[in-house]
């Protein structure tokens, strides 16, 4: 249980690096153009940047406690 | 609001934006369906997994499967918005000086296109299908100068583009003509010395 443990703590720890940078990396990306108030695109109209970044935060987060919490139901069987 | 306040990276001083688009939401479509299926396979298993007959955490074999699966589940999390992120780069600016295509992502592509007006010989809008025309999306073929063919792809409500780009277009063409014109003038004026002198009396 303990390696599992390891190896789950341990990919959950670059997945969590990688959203970081990713979000630094994209609000870097869109502040290259300002134009994101009055998108086209219907889809951008209604959903901002930032409400998928924030699911997207929140999904990463909740994965990374639900795999622990997984783990652990498991060696509790 | 007008387009005053939008700017983007590369912008000339006199050079303004009309406007601008991003890729049909319906390329969207396929992703947001597999990851919402995902997703839903995962809760159900989840708030169901008293249901289930697990092994126990001891087998190899079991450890293996738990710990792909966790990253595997990480992984299409990962895809799913980097895939929105990339949708959100991409962009198609069109000023009154030229088309910029930007297709990019986060770490593998970065393409950009600037296709200038003056460049432009004819635009094509092709909209064929049932969905294209229900949901208003199309490709403009652009065709500039040379032998290149410059697709637009899942341009959303290509009519108004069309229409747009022929206008800025136009408006080129006629300053030019303009411009031309005002050249013939200025060379078909004799020169100062072509000019003959009144003789002296």
């Amino acid at each position: 249980m303990n390696i599992v443990l390891l190896i789950v703590i341990f990919s959950l720890l670059a997945s969590l690096i990688f959203l970081a940078v990713n979000l630094t990396k994209t609000f870097s990306l869109s502040s290259h153009y300002r134009l994101t108030e009055s998108c086209y695109t219907m889809l951008f109209r209604f959903c901002r940047l930032r409400h998928f970044m924030m699911a997207y935060i929140l999904l990463i987060v909740a994965h990374a406690i639900g795999s622990i919490m997984f783990i652990y139901y498991l060696a509790s069987i | 609001m007008s387009n005053r306040d939008l700017h983007f990276r590369g912008q000339m001083h006199d050079e303004e934006v009309i406007t601008f688009f991003r890729d049909h939401w319906v390329v969207l479509i396929p992703k947001i369906i597999s990851f919402v299926l995902f997703m839903a396979i995962m809760a159900l298993f989840l708030f169901n997994i008293a249901f289930f007959k697990l092994p126990s955490l001891d087998a190899i074999f079991f450890q293996a499967m738990v710990v792909l699966i966790i990253i595997a589940s990480g992984f299409m999390i990962h895809r799913f918005f980097l895939s929105v992120i990339e949708y959100f780069l991409s962009i198609t600016l069109i000023t009154n000086y030229r088309i910029i295509h930007r297709r990019r992502t986060l770490y593998i592509f970065n393409h950009k296109e600037s296709i200038y007006m003056r460049r432009i010989q004819d635009i094509q809008k092709q909209q064929d299908g049932f969905f294209k025309n229900i949901l208003q999306f199309g490709e403009l073929v652009i065709n500039v100068l040379g032998p290149d063919l410059i697709t637009l792809t899942t341009v959303p409500n290509p009519e108004y583009h069309f229409r747009l780009l022929n206008r800025i277009r136009n408006q080129h063409f006629s300053k030019d003509q303009q411009h031309r014109e005002h050249v013939d003038i200025n060379s078909t004026k004799p020169l100062e010395s072509e000019i003959s002198l009144p003789s002296e009396k």
